[in-house]
């Protein structure tokens, strides 16, 4: 109390050891909190991301100009040599199923609807994408999902009876701009890996499948179209914002 | 008087430091977790839940589910897609 004793003390002393009191239960607080506990379930949700099975897919672009592909892997016959790019000008690109080692499973995109090869890794850049398309002509709706998020659904245009739209699993393989929004094709089209079962021919192309725009929305949620999905435009502009080549594309009777 | 109340807060001191340890040592360490978590994050973790750790990918189910991936090479890192540019063409799909 007597400020000539307390002024010949330590300086480290009166005020300091207060100090660290209060510093160390300030220490212990955060050990004692919620965080020790938000942390696991952080370290959960990672876990649960690597073990539960994607929802979008791993996309394989094509190096060089041309690619084999073959009926099996490890060296078999070549079954199909592709340009790249494509007719469209777009990189040539796969979606992946499997893998063996140094080759990879990929969708085709020719016929039949569904048609598989084997390539090799080296010959492709691998990128991954957590984008899926749901096509359900059941309901005439489209979803698109990021991981477990539905992100986009709106109404959708099929095939006619005549011109079915073929279930099955596809994948966007290129992104065109028409040059008129208003015209048959919409502000955008993405090209399906899939084809026509009907027409083996149409505007002068091999009867591709299509997921592309239109800006007369009357024809949306029947069966308007020769095969391809139609949306409306503002959400093929969505998708085409944001998806990439080689996006999954589910479509469910 | 000045004995009681240092007395008091070394105490404070030292319950608190035994106090922390073992939650600054259950926050460092990776591998404390019980479970089998993957050893190396930068493998593909959207590959099937097959061991990523292990060298050798598993070669029996490739011809089962064509829809499911199995292991990539362990040298994959592969980045995430972004959107491609449009390509102003006219298309010619089914419509």
């Amino acid at each position: 109390m007597d400020p000539m004793r307390r002024s010949l003390k330590p300086r480290g002393t009166v005020g300091t050891l207060p100090t660290l009191a209060a510093v160390a239960v300030l220490a212990v607080l955060p050990a004692c909190s919620s965080d020790p506990s938000e942390e696991p379930s952080e370290v959960a949700q990672s876990q649960e991301t690597e073990t539960e099975a994607p929802t979008g897919g791993h996309i394989a672009t094509v190096l060089a100009d041309e690619i084999e592909v073959r009926s099996e892997p490890n060296g078999s016959e070549v079954v199909h040599t592709l340009a790249s790019p494509n007719d469209f000008g777009a990189d040539r690109t796969f979606l992946v199923q499997q893998t063996q080692g140094d080759w990879l499973e990929v969708l085709l995109p020719m016929r039949p609807n569904g048609s598989t090869g084997w390539i090799e890794s080296g010959d492709v850049e691998v990128t991954v994408t957590e984008f899926h398309v749901a096509i359900d002509m059941s309901e005439f709706t489209f979803t698109v999902t990021e991981g477990e998020e539905d992100l986009l659904t709106g109404p959708i245009g099929i095939g006619t009876g005549e011109t079915p739209t073929p279930p099955g699993e596809y994948y966007f393989t290129e992104l065109l701009k028409p040059s008129d929004p208003g015209g048959e094709y919409g502000a955008y089209a993405f090209g399906l890996s899939g084809h026509s079962d009907t027409l083996e021919s149409f505007a002068g192309g091999p009867g591709q499948l299509g997921v592309h725009g239109t800006d007369d929305e009357s024809g949306l949620g029947g069966e308007v179209s020769h095969g391809c999905i139609r949306v409306s435009n503002d959400d093929i502009t969505w998708m085409a914002e944001r998806l990439p080549i080689g996006t999954p594309v589910e479509i469910n009777e | 008087m000045r004995v009681k109340p240092r007395l008091l807060i070394i105490t404070a001191m030292t319950a608190a430091f035994f106090g922390t340890a073992p939650a600054f040592a259950s926050d460092d360490s990776p591998g404390h977790s019980d479970d089998a978590v993957p050893s190396a994050p930068m493998e593909e973790p959207a590959f099937d839940d097959g061991p990523v750790g292990e060298a050798e990918p598993e070669r029996g189910a490739e011809a089962d589910d064509p829809g499911q991936e199995e292991g990539l090479p362990e040298d994959w890192d592969p980045d995430v897609a972004g959107p491609s540019e449009p390509i102003e063409e006219e298309p010619n799909y089914t419509g």
